[in-house]
């Protein structure tokens, strides 16, 4: 596949499935608020994590940890959650993503 | 607490699976970069290594300073890669004073140091190809310059053979003419023939620039192998490889570089079809006028082929002008000639190679182990003309080219990815005024 279709599907699947499953577990009333506040995060997120990962090669844990601290801090302070709930939630969301990842480069 | 450290307990599981260099993460290792086909000679004759003489590719300037070494010796199945300035290729006699070690260690050297000024004052090193003599295919330019174009653009389309123009004007027209004027009747210095033919360089000019927008070949490999006779380099072919599509092998008429395989049925295999179609369909109007401009000069000095002889104008028969027209619209199917493909098991797939070491660390006369790399998968049978070809693997891109690929990328999406952490921290900052002005 090359490079720049790996970049534009890796942030499709990664919205999709972090709106998804952040929608899913919260349900809230605000749910257009929530939706494009998700998209935005990881609008903000995704183009560095890739390019530490993808370019610069720098270590996966870290750069994945990183992600999960800041999409948390944004949904905390975004729509006044506890750490332990937005903590959950970004946690969640990022895990089911990198499956759905990896998932799909298995039919690819 | 107990859910988050559930979490982060299922991420850490995750990372084993992932490897400490980041890739793609499939199984193929190696990001594929659409900008640009890697342009690249092999020679895959295993008969090269008894040969009393060995070869090295010299490569350009530009090339040395991108791969960080001047020159590379040849091996079996390697592939070795070449851009617009060329290269050029040594065939050395082996003596106590000139090995191949003596060009594998490259550590006294700078990237863009050349072997003549390094190797041949005494003796021993004689120019066996320069790389243009395998690559000065036919183009569509009026001139005989090597221009960046002729190098990447190694289709073997001709202009002449795509357009359907009541004669075939073909590179003696657009060329010669164009280089030596006064060697051609006087008809060819006036007008309509000088309309016609800086209309008809417009277009092939025109047509170069989409063909090479929608070919997507991952690689083309120019074939070269050892003439017995003459102990000398002759290109035999090329291998053009896809991401996504079976290998095929072209074959090329080493005494004039023409491709046996023919314009059309290169158009079909390259997917460009439908570019050519709307290329035809957008420009018809230019094609009338050169058709309008040859009935003028026909009207004035009768049949031009018979009158001018052939180099100049050779007629084109209404078929070979519908043929044309017919495979535009898709109502003639044109398929290549089934012996070029090559399936996946024709081809020897060598393992991925690593990066090449540093330039200091060329210290030995011994090959390195990328150089003395061999195939890891046996080869199933094949066709006896294609025993010799094997595919030799894409190379990683380095961290400059994936970052040259994505900050330089003409994809509107890309460009858009690129802009959007700037989007996403303006929208989020109206989210929170908004929340904030909300609540009060």
């Amino acid at each position: 596949m090359y490079f720049e279709d790996v970049i534009l599907w890796a942030f499709v699947i990664t919205v999709f499935t972090e709106t998804f499953v952040i929608l899913i577990i919260q349900r809230p009333k605000e749910w257009v608020q929530w939706l494009i506040t998700i998209v935005c995060l990881n609008a903000l997120t995704h183009p560095p994590t890739l390019y530490l990962l993808h370019i610069e090669n720098a270590p996966y844990i870290a750069v994945e940890g990183a992600v999960w601290l800041l999409e948390a801090a944004g949904l905390k302070y975004l729509f006044d959650l506890t750490w332990r709930r937005s903590l959950i939630l970004s946690g969640v969301a990022n895990l089911a993503s990198i499956l759905a990842g990896m998932a799909v480069r298995l039919f690819i | 607490m107990k859910f988050v450290a559930l979490v982060t307990f299922c991420l850490l599981l995750l990372a084993p699976t992932y490897p400490s260099s980041a890739n793609d993460g499939g199984s193929d290792p190696t990001f594929l970069m659409r900008s640009g086909t890697e342009i690249c000679l092999t020679v895959p004759d295993q008969n090269m290594e008894k040969d009393p003489y060995f070869w090295v590719f010299d490569y350009s300037h530009s090339m040395g300073e991108k791969l960080g070494r001047p020159w590379s010796v040849i091996e079996p199945n390697e592939c070795y890669q070449f851009d617009k300035n060329g290269g050029r290729i040594f065939r050395i006699k082996e003596t106590n004073e000139l090995s191949p070690g003596s060009f594998r260690d490259h550590s006294s050297f700078k990237s863009n140091d050349s072997i003549p000024s390094n190797f041949c004052e005494s003796t021993g090193c004689y120019e066996d190809r320069s790389i243009s003599e395998f690559t000065n295919i036919f183009s569509a330019w009026p001139d005989l310059g090597l221009r960046e174009t002729d190098i990447i653009f190694n289709t073997g389309i001709t202009a002449d053979s795509v357009f359907p123009t009541n004669y075939n004007l073909g590179i003696l027209t657009t060329q010669f003419v164009a280089l030596h004027p006064d060697a051609f009747p006087q008809l060819t210095r006036e007008s309509p023939f000088t309309d016609m033919q800086e209309k008809y360089t417009e277009l092939a000019e025109k047509f170069q620039k989409e063909i090479r927008e929608c070919d997507d070949r991952q690689r083309v490999e120019y074939r070269a192998e050892v003439d017995k006779e003459s102990s000398r380099l002759e290109l035999k072919g090329q291998l053009w490889t896809w991401p996504d599509q079976d290998p095929v092998l072209i074959d090329i008429h080493p005494s004039d570089l023409t491709y046996r395989t023919d314009s059309l049925e290169i158009l079909e295999l390259i997917g460009c079809r439908q570019v050519y179609a709307e290329f035809l369909e957008t420009h018809q109007k230019d094609i009338d006028q050169i058709n309008k401009w040859l009935d003028e000069l026909e009207k004035e000095h009768g049949n031009l082929e018979e009158e001018f002889h052939d180099p100049i104008f050779i007629e084109r028969s209404d078929e070979a002008i519908e043929e044309m027209w017919s495979f535009a619209d898709g109502s003639l199917e044109v398929t290549p000639d089934e012996e070029i493909f090559l399936s996946p098991s024709d081809v020897e797939v060598k393992e991925e190679t690593e990066p090449e070491p540093e330039i200091s660390s060329y210290q030995n006369d011994s090959p390195s182990e990328t150089e003395k790399e061999t195939s890891t998968e046996p080869r199933s049978p094949a066709p006896p003309d294609q025993e010799e070809f094997a595919e030799t693997p894409a190379s990683e891109p380095t961290k400059e080219k994936k970052r040259e690929t994505v900050l330089l990328s003409e994809d509107p999406f890309v460009r858009l990815y690129l802009v959007l952490p700037i989007l996403a921290f303006l929208g989020l900052l109206s989210i929170l005024l908004y929340r904030r002005y909300r609540n009060k």
